[in-house]
């Protein structure tokens, strides 16, 4: 889907800068005495809201949201059906308040213009108050999605799958260079 | 109901719900949003939701979580660790087992580049088990000591375990890392001598290695770890010596990881975007629980349920030993099912506010609960170290011979938790240096 | 119904061991029963915001973290560093909680408006101690200081920082212990209960009393959903406001007491106490005395007060009365005493922030 594509592109680079923006701070400090301004407000407020929200949608776009397989791994496939469906509905459901009342807490936070000072720079933040209910709305497209789809497989992507799957890419390229 | 009923039906809803199979970050905040819509009113239940999730997620210290994960995963990806092993197993191919302990001082290496032992399981079974499979080694202790050796990935620093648990139980990050490296590193000691009193007992566990390396051989693999190496001194060097502090770490690993992978010529444009990809994906998967249990802990607040609890526990008046018994029981039981970081969440709002009252060291502590959250990652039915090796072997070994493989690391890990209980120093003396 | 009250610091601080005494005096005096929820429910951050939602009744509300929501009340704390100038430590705590809590709660309207805004009503802070200078190494003089890293908490103390040449960080409380024993700081601006509340014991060496000074003020210690207010009877509005006068005046003699502990703690344990050579007093004299001019500055750029002037002469009047008011206080009756006549007695049941 094209919105969670772009969801994981923003999220990439917002990794991408938190680390290079912590790391220039450090450099800075430790070189030139410089701290830059505002790393903390700027990695608390912004890369670390776009990193918890904006790709809870891509996570469930490959079924990766933690969940305990041990009871229902045995019930029969139809019941595992509808047991995933019935998570869906909830997740509609909880999603979609939260969406709701996190744009409503964005909105205030517009009203008064929030802010925050570190050291002498000041921060605004009332944008990044509108990062959570982007990427819980996002969420609850993707689970509508899947309902209308009637979409109740399970392909689980867990950790451990990404590493499975990370393997096994990893042995096909190394055995590609001696069959050319 | 008493509030305190409405606190335990809560909880018990909870599990209820997550053993139905629905997502563990979602159950929570359900469960916390009604519960406090029950117990305090509407107005607490929306307020929370609107306050809670940006407020947890908008944390600075929390910020080394992504970081670290970034770092494990362009070492993984850019392999920037495979020297490691190769280097032991030149060293040590001799000993009784050499490959196997080669794969446990891979593992012990490469963790502390990597705060996951998932990481630490995935990369070693790739480089270690081939070359164990090359030379005949038994499928289940191959496999088994890999896996195993994967546990030391969380205790020997970074961990994001022991990030998230310093977080919420308000302890130091850099000295719960100083506590962690003792574990980890009789973690370790523990897991050679088992490969060891097993191959010497029965020696077709594991066949001599014939091949001999020369000492020149030798010397020249040990120029290949220089990756592991430099990023090692970069940044334990920097955060012991007071140039970061330890959230600050994670991005300078990050960094260095990839300016070296770089450097090797062993990042490609696929592999950054994978480990950028998986690293949001790990990210949002753990925030959204620990959002939800951030939420479930003012849930419990309210309903005083916890506080019952804690009375209970000390008018029980059970001795410190009889106490921990409970815990390690509850958290083995807990780890056969659950993913750790899920596990650790989930408990730690009812278990602080006891262990607080009780006393007990909550640095000593975390180190002791990220071992156990790591036994878990080995023990049946749900053992994704295990699962990990088990895509890595594909359908060549079935998954009990793995599991049984792993079952004498087992045993050492149950001599490691008594031990870390009756010296709590094996955890304490190098952070208590640090004062 | 208890009232609920959340504070995001734990059992057995400072703040926490007050609040149990007022509230068993509530409910003697009063029988007003407030039920504490300490830590576990609300942060410092998240309880203002809290108290909004009606999460809570009341609250430790630290304002100074919204500064866009409470701009003109903030004012009144960010001129803090005068309350120490030339004034005994006690004298200083004593005056600026005092000062603060007058101006907010009488001569500025607008600031009860903001809390009003935020669904709440304002009863008054305390003040902590007087912060001073919590190092790994002696840092005495002003040359002590040039290129050495200092954690600070506000603007004017970063500023303080960089006048006498060393460079301000910010690094969250909880962090200041990793950062001090590993040397990411060398020194750290805190009040003296701050040492022992996050276990600095472990890892300072020296402290520099008289520098930089300056307290910490920007608390509502009892900030009330407007809502639980309104649907108070005269006579709870009125315990209630007796309550917050006991509990803003025990509070601020808690903090000073507890910060002489501290400092006794300090002592005991081998802690090199410095008082800060004549230059680097003079030095911080001559820089409080020109940062009143950028503080207001700031206020007019930043938080778009435009009459922060005229306000910060106010404020400055009501600190320079509130240090006449309380040189002699020798205990914590007395100085409600003093809060109860110059303020709370004014604060009208019927009427207080209720139009
Ligand atoms: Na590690
Ligand atoms: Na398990």
């Amino acid at each position: 889907m094209g919105l969670s594509r772009a969801a994981t592109f923003v999220g990439a680079i917002v990794i991408v800068l938190m680390m290079v923006h912590v790391t220039a701070d450090v450099v800075s400090k430790f070189l030139f005495s410089k701290p830059l301004p505002g790393t903390i407000a700027l990695v608390s407020s912004y890369y670390m809201v776009v990193v918890t929200f904006l790709c809870l949608c891509v996570v469930e776009a490959k079924n990766g949201h933690i969940d305990v397989e041990l009871v229902a791994d045995h019930l029969p496939a139809r019941i595992q059906r509808a047991l995933t469906a019935v998570a869906l509905v909830i997740a509609l459901v909880v999603f979609s308040a939260f969406t709701w009342k996190t744009l409503m807490v964005a909105n205030d936070k517009f009203a008064v213009g929030a802010f925050e000072t570190e050291q002498r720079v000041k921060i605004i933040t009332w944008p990044s108050y509108y990062i959570v209910p982007i990427g819980t709305a996002l969420m609850v497209l993707m689970v509508a999605v899947k309902l209308l789809g009637r979409r109740f497989d399970l392909k689980h992507q867990t950790l451990a799958e990404t590493y499975e799957r990370a393997n096994a890419v990893e042995v096909e390229e190394e055995r590609e260079p001696k069959n050319k | 109901m008493t509030p305190a009923e409405i606190g335990y039906a809560g909880i018990a809803i909870l599990l209820v719900l997550i053993l139905l199979r629905i997502p563990i970050g979602l159950s929570l905040i359900l469960v916390s949003f009604s519960g406090l819509w029950i117990l305090v009113g509407e107005s607490a239940a929306w307020g929370s939701l609107g306050l809670i999730p940006y407020s947890f997620a908008a944390h600075w210290q929390l910020s080394s979580v992504p970081m670290f994960v970034l770092m494990g995963f362009v070492c993984f990806h850019a392999g920037l660790t495979k020297g490691l092993f190769d280097a032991a197993r030149l060293w040590l191919a001799k000993l009784p087992g050499g490959l196997a302990i080669a794969g446990v001082f891979g593992a012990t290496g490469f963790a502390a580049v990597t705060g996951s032992s998932l990481a630490c399981s995935a990369a070693m079974g790739r480089i270690a088990i081939p070359e164990m499979m090359k030379s005949r080694y038994d499928a289940a202790l191959a496999t088994g000591s890999v896996a195993a050796a994967g546990t030391i990935g969380a205790l020997i620093p970074p961990s994001i375990l022991l990030i998230l648990y310093g977080i919420i139980a308000q302890v130091p990050v850099g000295a719960l890392f100083l506590g962690g490296v003792g574990v980890g590193v009789l973690t370790a000691a523990a897991y050679v001598s088992v490969i060891m009193i097993r191959v010497i007992l029965n020696p077709d566990l594991a066949p001599r290695a014939h091949e001999d390396a020369g000492w020149g051989e030798r010397l020249r693999a040990l120029a290949d770890i220089w990756p592991v190496l430099l990023l090692m001194i970069g940044v334990f060097g920097g955060l012991f010596s007071g140039v970061f502090t330890p959230t600050e770490a994670g991005a300078v690993g990050a960094s260095l990881s990839v300016i070296i992978a770089f450097v090797k010529r062993t990042l490609t444009w696929k592999r950054m975007w994978d480990s950028l990809y998986e690293t949001l994906m790990v990210s949002a998967s753990i925030f959204i629980i620990a959002i939800g249990a951030n939420m479930l802990t003012r849930f419990i607040a309210f309903s005083g349920s916890g506080d019952a609890l804690a009375d209970l526990v000390s008018n029980l008046e059970a001795n410190r030993y009889v106490l921990l018994l409970g815990i390690t029981v509850v958290y083995l039981l807990l780890g056969m099912f659950l993913d750790p970081i899920g596990a650790m969440l989930l408990t730690l709002p009812i278990l602080l506010p006891i262990l607080k009252d009780t006393g007990y060291d909550l640095l000593w502590f975390g180190v002791l609960l990220a071992k156990y959250l790591e036994i878990g990652m080995i023990t049946p039915p749900i053992g994704l170290n295990v699962f990990v090796l088990k895509g890595v072997v594909g359908d060549k070994i079935a998954l009990s011979t793995i599991f049984k493989g792993v079952l004498w690391f087992l045993l050492a890990d149950l001599f490691i938790v008594l031990a870390v209980i009756v010296f709590p120093e094996i955890i304490t003396f190098l952070p208590s240096l640090l004062k | 119904k208890d009232l609920t009250y959340a504070i995001g610091f734990p059992t057995g601080s400072t703040p926490v061991t007050t609040l149990e005494k007022v509230v068993s005096y509530a409910q003697e005096t009063h029988g007003l029963n407030i039920k504490l929820y300490p830590l576990s429910l609300l942060d410092l951050r998240q309880t203002p915001q809290g108290i909004s939602d009606h999460i809570v009744d009341m609250g430790w509300a630290t304002y100074q973290y919204q500064p866009a929501e409470f701009a003109n009340s903030n004012l009144a704390a960010a001129m803090n560093m005068m309350a120490t100038a030339n004034t005994p430590a006690d004298v200083a705590s004593y005056a600026m909680a005092g000062a603060v809590t007058e101006y907010i709660s009488l001569h500025c309207p607008e600031c009860t408006a903001e809390f009003a805004g935020q669904n709440q009503v304002y009863f008054g802070g305390h003040s902590t101690g007087v912060y001073l200078t919590q190092c790994t190494k002696p840092v005495v003089t002003k040359a002590d200081f040039a290129g050495i890293k200092v954690r600070t908490a506000a603007p004017s103390w970063a500023r303080w920082a960089e006048n006498v040449g060393a460079t301000s960080v910010t690094i969250s409380a909880n962090e200041a212990y990793d950062a001090l024993s590993q040397g990411v700081v060398d020194c750290v601006f805190f009040a003296p209960t701050e040492l022992v509340n996050f276990q600095l014991t472990d890892v300072v060496t020296d402290m520099t009393t008289g520098v930089p000074g300056g307290v910490f003020p920007g608390v509502g210690d009892i900030n009330t959903n407007l809502d639980t207010w309104r649907g108070m009877t005269v006579e709870e509005r009125a315990a209630l406001i007796d309550t917050a006068s006991h509990l803003v005046a025990e509070g601020t003699y808690a903090y000073v007491q507890a910060s002489e502990d501290a400092m006794d703690v300090a002592r005991e344990i081998g802690i090199g106490i410095h008082e800060a050579a004549p230059d680097l007093l003079e030095a911080s004299a001559a820089f409080v005395e020109g940062d009143q001019a950028t503080i207001v500055e700031e206020f007019v750029d930043k938080y778009g007060l435009d009459d922060a002037g005229e306000k910060a002469e106010v404020i400055g009047g009501l600190i320079a009365k509130w240090k006449e008011l309380t040189a002699d206080v020798e205990s914590g009756e007395a100085l409600q005493a003093i809060y109860w006549d110059e303020i709370y007695s004014k604060l009208d049941p019927e009427t207080y922030a209720l139009q």
